[in-house]
């Protein structure tokens, strides 16, 4: 008996996971010659194998982004800076902690989300403005839909690199860092897992940025 | 700044296919034409990230079909080279012939 229906979880990914307009004809594609006698495991290698092409090239679309990203996420030490010299000025900290508790931690950490979102919409503003005036083919309002999104990714990564770094302190109790052993790859890690919020975050703002135009006839 | 660019490898048998299937090129007759010349089994979604990449760049052009439902009422996509990728396609031909003249035959063979 021949099979009519190809597996649903690989059906269920190519409809949700192919990003570009060409996923239904694609889908079309691949339901057509699984009727026609191919088996199970070449529709989900097929299935697969179009998940991974178009994740690479969306990947590749958004390269300048990314990279700015990259670039952008790099410069985070310098805001904190800048803010840890401003709310020492004015004695902030010192105010919040004289709250009564949770509300002092409340706004310890409201604060803090709200000085680093401050840092990914910034980037992606400078970003759009630097594309706009470059070839004009920005789009301010996709970034401004992005926004709200980038806040719940960039909290989310936090939550994460915060949790990794619980993890590696419990591992390394009692080992202090020690400068004289300090390799390179330790401090690319470091670097890397402590910019990875703001390069999810400001990367999610600016994945809408440049519009990409696709003809259809 | 010279404004010629050549294809790909898999672009060039892309195109080729397109050529050679006419009105009924789309994604399935195309994959079938080159796993049949390469021999091997080709992923559709490359195949269409390449159409992709050739209509970007107008070497074709492409139009919907109706839907059908041995498909799953999904329509096809017809793809048709354009008077651009069909020069596109001499002028690599006319560059890779000339180069060709010059392959040495395999050791131990006779030309």
């Amino acid at each position: 008996m021949t099979r009519t229906e190809p597996p649903s979880i690989p059906t269920w990914m190519l409809q949700h996971l192919t990003p570009g307009p060409r996923n239904q004809a694609l889908a079309g594609d691949l339901l057509e010659e699984f009727r026609g006698g191919r088996s199970d495991g070449w529709y989900r290698r097929q299935v697969f194998a179009a998940i991974a092409i178009g994740c690479l090239r969306s990947v590749f679309d958004h390269r300048i982004a990314l990279f700015f990203a990259a670039t952008w996420s790099m410069l985070s030490p310098l805001w904190e800076l800048i803010f840890v010299r401003l709310f020492r000025q004015n004695n902030f900290i010192g105010h919040i902690w004289r709250i009564p508790w949770p509300w002092s931690t409340a706004c310890s950490f409201g604060l803090s989300t709200a000085e680093d979102l401050l840092f990914v919409w910034i980037g992606a503003l400078v970003y759009v403005t630097l594309l706009a005036t470059a070839n004009g083919n920005a789009n301010f309002r996709q970034v401004g839909r992005r926004f709200v999104t980038s806040m719940v990714v960039f909290i989310v990564a936090s939550a994460c690199e915060f949790a990794l770094l619980i993890a590696i302190a419990t591992h390394s109790t009692g080992r202090g860092v020690d400068l004289r052993t300090l390799t390179l790859l330790d401090v690319i890690e470091n670097l890397a897992i402590t910019h990875f919020p703001y390069f999810v975050g400001t990367a999610c703002a600016l994945w809408g940025a440049t519009s990409k135009v696709v003809k259809t006839v | 700044m010279a404004d010629r660019s050549y294809l790909g490898e898999f672009e060039l048998m892309i195109l080729l296919a397109v050529i050679h299937l006419g009105d009924d090129a789309y994604g399935v007759p195309i994959s079938r034409e080159l796993e049949r010349h390469r021999d091997r089994d080709v992923s559709v979604g490359s195949v269409y990230a390449a159409l992709e990449r050739l209509e970007t760049k107008c070497l074709v052009s492409s139009s919907l079909g109706d839907p059908t439902p041995e498909r799953g009422g999904k329509a096809k996509r017809f793809f048709r080279i354009t008077k651009e990728g069909l020069r596109q396609v001499h002028e690599t031909r006319r560059v890779l012939s000339k180069l060709w003249l010059a392959l040495p035959a395999p050791k131990g063979e006779r030309t």
